[in-house]
């Protein structure tokens, strides 16, 4: 698994491909939302919209990374090798979903103090919690678009699939990372959204487990 | 494919035509109007189990989904995509007659509260999973894909209606599609006579898809002869 | 009685809807039964 998960992160330090990609995207999606929400005019707080700002951001930008998780695989032909290899097939899933995981969060962590500087927030207590839900929710995202995403690369059309595959999918993360964001940007107490917390966590865990058993399937040639 | 399949179909026939004859002359003649809702609670009857059918179609898909990955037996696979077909299709109507009753009882098209939220994702998610049989490079990826998918579909689906219920709260409706309570005992007769009518239908329909799967295996199957001879 | 264009309209769809299917069914079925019969008569030896 750590092979699988090394080999991926390296590749990307490399290439640094969809890393650049995925954050740029980022930052023109904070871009748009500035037009479109004109937080001096209607004097709108980050607190108000923040939530859904930083998970609209965050669900595209995944995106683009998880498209590129297996494109490497398939442009060089190795998805064969891949299969072929004697290492279990849930390694090669928890491998993928861990660089998976670490490049989202890559982003975010970049992307997220950009938009606390431009929206002008005061951070204060908020870090912590907001930083728990997010890698909380990116690892049930990330879990459900490792598993998509490997078994719609062989497939035709496969950029398109992946996105119409994964949003409906990972909605109850998305309510419940908006929610949860919301609660904490308010600086409300843990009782009020831990729950929420422990809910995508149960999320993560039904859906990498699910990921394991169902990967070699996935694989299979 | 045949023996059994077509005699329950020349059961089935009859007997899920005749049901609807009544089921219709019960909605329209011989059911009250709702207190509260008026004539378009109407829509109930047919809009409810309507959305049964396509759960129950999707559970097929699931079931069908594991066993084919299970015994690699390509009926099941045949069958998983027949109901995925159907259940598109029922949910289909229910996400057009939903709106249309809310419009006049709520004032509003269309709300983001649990039961219709989980409706439309579901929807999106078997019609991903059509498109994806489409997509796939041959039919023993087609087979294998799809049933992970099916697998997976299913699982997200109470966990998405748990969501939207946190999310959103409470359905503001006035009259309960839950069950049966509350409702007069001649309401009660004829839903449930539709519930047992549109299961029926599902049957007879999922009989008719299974044979289009079936002869577009045994297609393929020829074509792949053809070319062998030919090559 | 109010509303009763929309009681017509949601039953008019669900007709609609299903005929369609039925349709789309029987012709999908004829078309795959007809290649079959033209595909097995030209392949020699039997099934």
């Amino acid at each position: 698994m750590f092979l699988v998960c090394g080999k991926d992160l390296r590749l990307e330090l490399r290439t640094r491909e969809s890393l650049a990609a995925a954050f740029f995207f980022a930052v023109l999606v904070q871009l748009v939302f500035s037009f479109a929400f004109q937080f001096q005019e209607l004097s709108l707080r980050f607190e108000d919209v923040g939530a859904g700002l930083i998970w609209i951001t965050l669900t595209f930008s995944a995106i683009l990374s998880l498209q590129n998780s297996f494109l490497i695989e398939r442009e060089r032909d190795c998805l064969q090798a891949l299969a072929l290899c004697p290492a279990d097939a849930s390694a090669i899933f928890l491998g993928k979903l861990a660089a998976n995981v670490v490049l989202i969060l890559t982003v975010q962590a970049i992307i997220l103090p950009l938009s606390v500087v431009l929206f002008g927030y005061h951070l204060s207590s908020a870090v912590l919690p907001v930083a728990a839900v997010v890698v909380v929710n990116t690892v049930g995202f990330s879990a459900l678009g490792t598993l998509f995403a490997a078994v719609t690369v062989r497939t035709r059309r496969s950029e398109l699939l992946l996105p119409l595959l994964l949003f409906p999918a990972a909605t109850p993360l998305v309510i419940w990372g908006v929610k949860a964001t919301r609660l904490c940007l308010a600086e409300r107490s843990l009782d009020s959204y831990g729950y929420l917390l422990v809910l995508s966590a149960c999320f993560d865990a039904i859906f990498i487990v699910a990921g394991i058993l169902l990967f070699d399937y996935i694989l299979e040639e | 494919m045949e023996g059994p399949f077509r005699r329950l179909e020349a059961v089935l026939f009859p007997v899920t035509t005749i049901l609807m004859i009544v089921c219709l002359y019960r909605v329209f003649l011989v059911v009250p109007n709702e207190v509260t809702m008026g004539v378009v609670q109407r829509i109930f009857y047919f809009h409810v189990p309507s959305a049964w059918v396509s759960f129950l179609a999707f559970f097929v898909v699931f079931l069908g989904s594991i066993l084919f990955l299970w015994t690699r037996k390509a009926f099941w696979d045949v069958l998983a995509h027949a109901a995925a077909e159907l259940g598109v299709v029922f949910c289909g109507i229910v996400l057009l007659t939903g709106p249309i009753w809310a419009r006049p009882v709520w004032g509003t098209w269309w709300t983001w509260e649990a039961r219709l939220t989980t409706t439309l994702v579901l929807e999106l998610v078997y019609v991903a999973y059509l498109l994806l049989r489409g997509q796939a490079q041959n039919r023993a990826q087609e087979a294998r894909l799809a049933a992970i998918l099916g697998i997976v579909g299913f699982l997200d689906v109470p966990i998405i209606y748990f969501s939207v219920k946190l999310w959103r709260g409470h359905h503001p409706i006035v009259f309960k599609t839950g069950g049966g309570e509350g409702l007069a005992p001649v309401m009660l007769v004829t839903f449930m006579l539709c519930m047992l009518t549109f299961t029926l239908l599902f049957v007879l329909l999922l009989i008719q898809r299974l044979r289009l799967g079936m002869l577009r295996d045994e297609l393929a199957g020829l074509l792949e002869r053809e070319q062998l001879l030919e090559g | 009685m109010k509303n009763l264009g929309y009681l017509f309209w949601a039953y008019t769809l669900i007709w609609i809807v299903l005929s369609a299917y039925l349709v789309s069914l029987s012709v999908r079925l004829s078309a795959l039964s007809s290649q079959i019969r033209r595909l097995k008569s030209r392949l020699p030896g039997g099934e």
